[in-house]
């Protein structure tokens, strides 16, 4: 069972899919929100990775301030470090510029769309809100692994993005995405493929779970599998499907729930 | 529209002018008065006087002596420039096509049948084959030199400005003009349906089809008229035709999914088919339409408002198909009952959205134990939600009854009230937010 699952999540994080485009049109001029989350992260990755190691003084404290500032499971539970504060300050910081990339390039595609439905105040009420439902998942989830003992830190805006992208879901499963698919992350086919909504976010959904077992799985042997937060993605898709209820306009709920009853 | 009072004003207004050496305003007023009575003699007279080249001069003095060839001081004006001035070149108009000469006011060329004026689409006013507008009203006309694609542009100019007869005459031309184009043969069967001719739509489909019988458009097209005409048998066969040949074309496939519509035979075939007519063509107005008829009748709602949504984001509001999208749009979306959307539930609701993060909040700092919550931590969640109801109140509930019993019937109406509400509301709740995050 585990050498299966192993395979797969190997087999599946051969293939990156990068969505490119949809068949939804926005009403909405520009997507402020969206833009605004996506500045600010790349701002602070910016002053974080290039122009505070630049300025003279003790690296020590860098890394120790920048620690400060990512979700330590442990800390959380002891009632030690920022508290709830570093969920928001660790759904701003990246490990690394692909890292970065690879959340801003998601959040670009998908928050557009959802910023469209809920306005831009609305939209950023639900990014907050995805980004500590993940982040009391994955805290839960992590301290619930027995080697870490929830020491390992998380950063990344990965749940909240997973919150979006699972928002989308449920807006638009119907939608087809026209995606590139990148083998080993970088060689890109050479043609786009008609992914509906679903299966996109199926894959990803997939990959966090095998991920997030095998996590577990290797724990028990003494090992670490894998340091992706697993567990604050799978927090981001519950947040995502859940809170939105809390935020759409109730015509579009009215009519969903209509549907949904007939059929 | 002035009357010739007015006409006779701006007469002598221009006249004064002319007197008093102020030639600019003079030939502008002038100029005006040509516009309107084109037959005045005095106005062309005086025009004479002031305009600044010899040219100009002569045109306008000749146009004295067309409206009265005895008009004495045009005659002797025009003598004496004919004195100074070179003799004007070869003024007669000849064919574009064969050279020869033809008469100023002929529409064909008597050699070779080349068109030598059309009339604007717009305005009617008849134009140089060879300008692109016309000189009167700005009209696009086009390019003769695109041939028969310049024909058939104009046909479709002719028909939105309901101008049918000319329309034939253009469609005319460009069929004659390029007999085995299929594709100009296909505009002008389309054309022709457009005009209500479908009797000569049909032999000009054929026509193309013979032209060109590997092109499955066509035959959608044809099956689509004979489908117009009940003629449901040959519809079929052509639409059959059409799919053997390309199963991957939208307008075929639209049309068969159509044709199973108006044949009361709708099955998931016929969803498949506007579907995947959708998926190779996204913008295809007409099968979102259908497509969210069909699940609007299987009251599949939600899907059925997605389509009539796409349908109104590709179209104008003004346009017909526009029009039809926004009135199915809307019969769907009728808006919801106040009770539903301005009461207690929907307000708790908006609160509960608002209230999510501080209450996690809460529970992260009481490390994730809800009896750990702190009397000062719950104090300010009771103050996020005070905050809470006010920024909802102020912005998606300003009916909802608490507010109608303090501010009356109408609620939150205008913007000072929604500040007065909602600023309070803003600030409680970020200053508990900001103290839970403190750690209070």
């Amino acid at each position: 069972m585990i050498f299966l699952i192993l395979v797969l999540d190997r087999l599946m994080s051969l293939f990156l899919l990068l969505p490119l485009k949809d068949d939804r049109g926005r009403h909405r001029s520009f997507p402020y929100m969206t833009f605004g989350i996506l500045m600010t992260n790349t701002i602070i990755y910016a002053v974080i990775h290039t122009l505070l190691p630049r300025l003279p003084g003790d690296p020590e404290a860098l890394f120790n301030l920048t620690r400060q500032m990512m979700l330590v499971p442990a800390d959380v539970i002891n009632g030690e470090g920022l508290g709830a504060l570093s969920m928001i300050t660790s759904a701003f910081l990246h490990a690394d510029w692909m890292h970065l990339a690879g959340n801003m390039f998601f959040l670009y595609f998908f928050g557009r769309k959802l910023e469209d439905v809920l306005g831009p105040t609305k939209f950023g009420l639900f990014y907050l809100t995805c980004v500590f439902v993940s982040s009391t998942v994955s805290v839960i989830g992590r301290i619930a692994l027995p080697v870490t003992q929830g020491l390992i830190p998380g950063l990344g805006a990965s749940g909240a993005v997973m919150g979006v992208m699972a928002a989308y879901l449920f807006l638009y499963q119907d939608q087809r995405i026209r995606t590139l698919v990148m083998i080993f992350g970088f060689i890109p086919l050479p043609f786009t493929l008609p992914i509906p909504a679903w299966v996109f976010i199926l894959y990803t959904v997939v990959g966090d779970f095998t991920r997030g077992w095998l996590q577990q799985q290797f724990q028990e042997y003494g090992y670490i599998y894998s340091l992706v937060g697993s567990f604050a993605h799978l927090g981001g898709l519950m947040a995502g499907l859940t809170c939105l209820y809390f935020f759409l306009p109730r015509e579009l709920l009215h009519y969903r729930h209509r549907s949904g009853a007939a059929r | 529209m002035l009357n010739s009072i007015e006409v006779t004003e701006l007469l002598q207004r221009g006249i004064a002018a002319a007197k008093n050496e102020q030639t600019q305003d003079a030939r502008q007023i002038l100029l005006k008065v040509t516009e309107l009575d084109e037959e005045n003699e005095q106005a062309w007279l005086w025009l004479s006087g002031v305009v600044e080249s010899f040219e100009d001069r002569r045109i306008c003095l000749e146009n004295v002596l067309t409206i009265n060839p005895h008009n004495g001081p045009a005659q002797s004006g025009l003598h004496w420039l004919n004195q100074r001035l070179p003799p004007p070149p070869d003024t007669q108009e000849r064919c574009l096509r064969c050279q020869a000469v033809v008469p100023l006011s002929g529409m064909i060329c008597p050699e070779c049948g080349q068109l030598l004026i059309v009339a604007c689409p717009a305005c009617g006013e008849y134009v140089d084959v060879q300008d692109t507008s016309c000189y009167k009203c700005g009209q696009a006309i086009g390019n003769l030199a695109d041939g028969a694609r310049y024909h058939v542009a104009l046909a479709q100019e002719y028909i939105k400005h309901n101008r049918g007869s000319l329309a034939q005459e253009a469609a005319a031309r460009a069929t004659a003009e390029a007999p085995n184009d299929s594709q100009i043969l296909k505009d002008v069967a389309t054309l022709h349906q457009e005009m209500g001719n479908s009797d000569m739509a049909i032999a000009v489909y054929k026509r193309a089809i013979e032209n060109d019988p590997e092109n499955a458009v066509l035959y959608a097209h044809l099956g689509a008229m004979y489908h117009r005409r009940e003629m449901r048998a040959d519809a079929r066969a052509m639409y059959e035709r059409a799919t053997e040949i390309a199963a991957d074309t939208p307008a075929v496939l639209f049309e068969m999914a159509r044709l199973h519509v108006e044949q009361d035979h709708v099955t998931q075939e016929t969803l498949r088919l506007l579907k995947q007519t959708i998926r190779l063509d996204p913008k295809h107005v007409q099968a979102h339409l259908l497509l969210g008829d069909l699940y609007f009748e299987h009251k599949q709602g939600s899907r059925a408002l997605d389509h009539y949504e796409r349908a109104c984001e590709l179209t104008t509001p003004d346009s017909l198909i526009g029009r039809q999208a926004r009135r199915k749009r809307d019969k769907w979306r009728s808006p919801l009952p106040d009770g539903q959307v301005q009461g207690w539930g929907e307000t708790l609701r908006r609160v509960c959205g608002m209230m999510l993060i501080p209450a996690l909040a809460a529970l992260t700092n009481a490390g994730m134990i809800p009896w750990k919550i702190s009397l000062v931590a719950w104090g300010a969640l009771a103050m996020a939600g005070a905050g809470a109801y006010l920024c909802v109140c102020a912005t998606d509930v300003p009916r909802n009854p608490l507010i109608r019993l303090v501010f009356g019937p109408s609620g939150l109406k205008g913007l000072a009230r929604q500040a007065l509400v909602g600023i309070p509301g803003v600030l409680l709740w970020a200053v508990a937010f900001g103290l839970i995050l403190r750690k209070v």
